[in-house]
């Protein structure tokens, strides 16, 4: 039954995707190639999820039926004592990449797209304008093969709703949590780099690395795969289009991971299966669709209003969608104190804690949701120099770490409604002089240091909204 | 003093991790899996080789991906020593023209030519027919069958790869051609992001020659 209705939904195909050659391409060879050899734990832990993900789909489509024990153990091994160089994922799963040679070649150009992100954050030697640049002309060639996936919005619950959806979660939830846990550390580590000065990039994966080896890689409840604009706002608000080829490629990750683990099925109608999952992200099936624009089915290219970067996800309204493990959120209000989010420069700040990533309008914000959180945080925030981000990083007990040494903090008045005016960061407390100075709604406000900023930690500000609506993934008493 | 035979030889892809996996004539042993280097990847190679260490072999190659599943490439084969010689330019261009499927194995086709600097040496052609099979397990089998116009020669080579861990490949090939039959094992092991260290060693079959190939690929 299953098998005739998806023959009867199969899709037309590109006459790509016919041919039996491999049509690797090399990566780009500019200055920033291998720069990602700079944050050295991150580049090894980013290897082993290649692994990891080759792996978990030979051992797929050779039938193996110990995919939660013994070829979990087998991954994780190598997840714990990860590559020191990058891995050809083909010759670890020469049958998968044999019977899927179309996916393997959507696999690869969307993972050197990945990488070369990755390098163009991470090198040292240009400012964020020209990686601005490099950045839009590397999405331009990637968009350029004929197996480049989409960078339109997609709707995720389309995607996420076929026939076969859900399987792989239900039947390997803790492969699958490697898979959700690979894709968490695909998508954070944007606003790691994203304007971030690079000495500031190794400190912050101390903690982000620890996260993921400790337990993102371990969750079987997440309830939908991390969104990157979920984890790098900042960057997918820069760039929506590569966050949402990511999103669309880590969709149909979920997608051929749900029909390998679909019983009864043949290797043809795998392979129909899977060509079928690939054309409906693919670029060429959306030629001449727009951003923002609602279509049927998966011509659906809504976002949210406030964040270009993601689709329309389960149950979502406008900017409200539910976060797994964050409940439900207005991405256009501050997730500490919902007031609407200023618009333009500077952008406020984003709290990193427990493995979320939350967008706040101001520091007082950033401190206070971070100390509700236990465990250690980032927050990273606007200056009054648009070239120089501020990144606080905490330990355990709450102490804050600046990697400007002479930060100065405002922080004046009392009514949270104005709080973006006044709960702000600058890069000296002459800097911040200044601006009180040429702000006479600021006047008496005087520099507070680390120190003493810290220490105010205040509770939920009195404009707080909880929207308190059930999980949309939640099903018959349980996750789908 | 005289020993079995050296090559040194260095490579680049422009691949990420510049792929030990990929196989390719005379890094370290003589025969090549049915893939091309990959679009847009710039490959050079530089070795050293001979018989004894008075006359040292200095193979050098350029070679680039110039589109889809094709690459060219040119090489020298410069030996220094007593008479240090420099003979002719070899051109290549390799092919991928089927990919390996489950129903079938990939195949490769190469069209080389060496020319000669000095004008009383001949002309070369070679062409090779390159089928590479996955056999499981890690292994891969691999068919050389090539003819030369030179001397009418046809070569045949039967040579077996096996993934080891994640970063390395072993080989192992069985050659025959009209005036010689070899054996030879190597070892193709990346060493940097675009670095693979090559190390093989050939026998000759009814002679003691043996000889040594000692390589490094390096992406530019």
């Amino acid at each position: 039954m299953l098998i005739a209705l998806m023959t009867l939904l199969a899709m037309d195909q590109p006459a790509w995707m016919r041919s039996s050659l491999p049509d690797r391409a090399a990566a780009v060879r500019g200055p920033a190639y291998g720069s990602i050899g700079r944050i050295p734990e991150f580049a090894k832990d980013m290897y082993a999820t290649g692994v990891g993900h080759a792996m978990a789909y030979e051992a797929l489509v050779t039938g193996a039926t110990d995919l939660e024990t013994k070829v979990f153990a087998s991954i994780d091994t190598v997840l714990r004592k990860p590559p020191a160089l990058p891995v050809d994922e083909e010759s670890l799963s020469p049958r998968f990449s044999m019977r899927f040679r179309n996916l393997e070649k959507v696999f690869e150009w969307a993972h050197q797209l990945h990488f070369e992100t990755i390098d163009i954050l991470a090198y040292p030697g240009t400012t964020d304008q020209v990686k601005h640049r490099q950045l839009s002309e590397a999405w331009d060639r990637y968009s350029r093969a004929p197996w480049a996936l989409t960078g339109l919005p997609m709707n995720m619950e389309v995607l996420d709703s076929q026939p076969y959806s859900g399987r792989f979660r239900e039947k390997y939830p803790k492969v699958n949590g490697l898979f959700w846990g690979y894709h968490w550390l695909q998508t954070v580590n944007y606003d790691m780099m994203w304007r971030v000065p690079t000495a500031d990039h190794r400190p912050q994966y101390e903690l982000i690395g620890a996260q993921y080896r400790e337990t993102e890689l371990y969750k079987t409840d997440r309830e939908v795969m991390p969104m990157t604009a979920e984890m790098s706002p900042r960057f997918a608000k820069a760039f929506p289009m590569i966050a949402n080829a990511f999103d669309n490629l880590h969709m149909l990750h979920d997608n051929v991971n749900d029909i390998l683990a679909t019983p009864g099925l043949s290797a043809a109608d795998q392979q129909q299966w899977v060509n079928d999952a690939i054309v409906r992200v693919l670029a060429s099936s959306h030629a001449g669709e727009v951003a923002g624009a609602e279509g049927a089915g998966i011509h659906d290219h809504r976002h949210p209003p406030s964040q270009p970067g993601m689709g329309t996800m389960k149950g979502s309204d406008e900017d409200e969608m539910y976060m797994s493990g964050m409940g439900w959120m207005d991405m256009g209000e501050c997730a500490h104190c919902s007031m609407s989010m200023p618009s333009g420069e500077p952008w406020g700040a984003t709290v990193s804690a427990n493995g979320w990533t939350m967008s706040v309008r101001c520091l007082l914000c950033a401190r206070d949701m971070a100390a509700e959180t236990p465990g250690r945080a980032i927050i990273r925030a606007a200056t009054e120099d648009p070239n120089r981000l501020l990144v606080l990083i905490s330990d355990e007990e709450g102490n804050w770490k600046s990697n400007i040494a002479t930060v100065a903090f405002l922080e004046s008045g009392s009514d949270h409604a104005g709080c973006h005016e006044w709960s702000r960061a600058y890069t000296s407390p002459e800097a911040l002089k200044r601006a009180v100075a040429a702000d006479s709604s600021l006047s008496g406000a005087v520099p507070l240091g680390l120190t003493e900023w810290a220490a105010r930690v205040g509770g939920k500000p009195s404009t707080y909204r909880k929207i308190t609506e059930p999980s949309p993934y939640q099903k018959r008493g349980g996750v789908r | 003093m005289r020993f079995a035979g050296l090559a040194l030889v260095a490579f680049a892809t422009t691949a990420m991790a510049s792929d030990h996996a990929n196989l390719d004539a005379g890094r370290p042993l003589r025969f090549t899996d049915a893939y091309s280097a990959a679009e847009g990847a710039r490959e050079f190679q530089f070795g050293l080789s001979g018989s004894s260490f008075s006359r040292v072999g200095v193979p050098v190659e350029l070679k680039y991906g110039y589109a889809s599943n094709r690459d060219i490439a040119i090489g020298f084969n410069p030996v220094l020593g007593q008479s240090s010689t420099l003979n002719s330019i070899h051109l290549s261009h390799f092919q991928t023209l089927v990919g390996e499927t489950e129903a079938g194995p990939a195949f490769g086709l190469r069209l080389a030519a060496d020319i000669p600097f000095d004008s009383d040496s001949p002309f070369g052609m070679d062409v090779t027919g390159i089928w590479s099979r996955y056999r499981g397990k890690g292994f891969w089998s691999h068919i050389n069958l090539g003819y030369e116009s030179q001397g009418s020669v046809v070569t045949g080579i039967a040579g077996l790869s096996h993934r080891a861990g994640l970063n390395q490949t072993l080989l192992g090939e069985i050659g025959m051609s009209s005036n010689q039959k070899w054996v030879g094992v190597g070892l193709r092991r990346q060493i940097g992001l675009s670095s693979v260290l090559d190390l093989g060693l050939e026998f000759a079959l009814g002679s003691s020659q043996r000889t040594l190939r000692v390589g490094l690929t390096q992406s530019y």
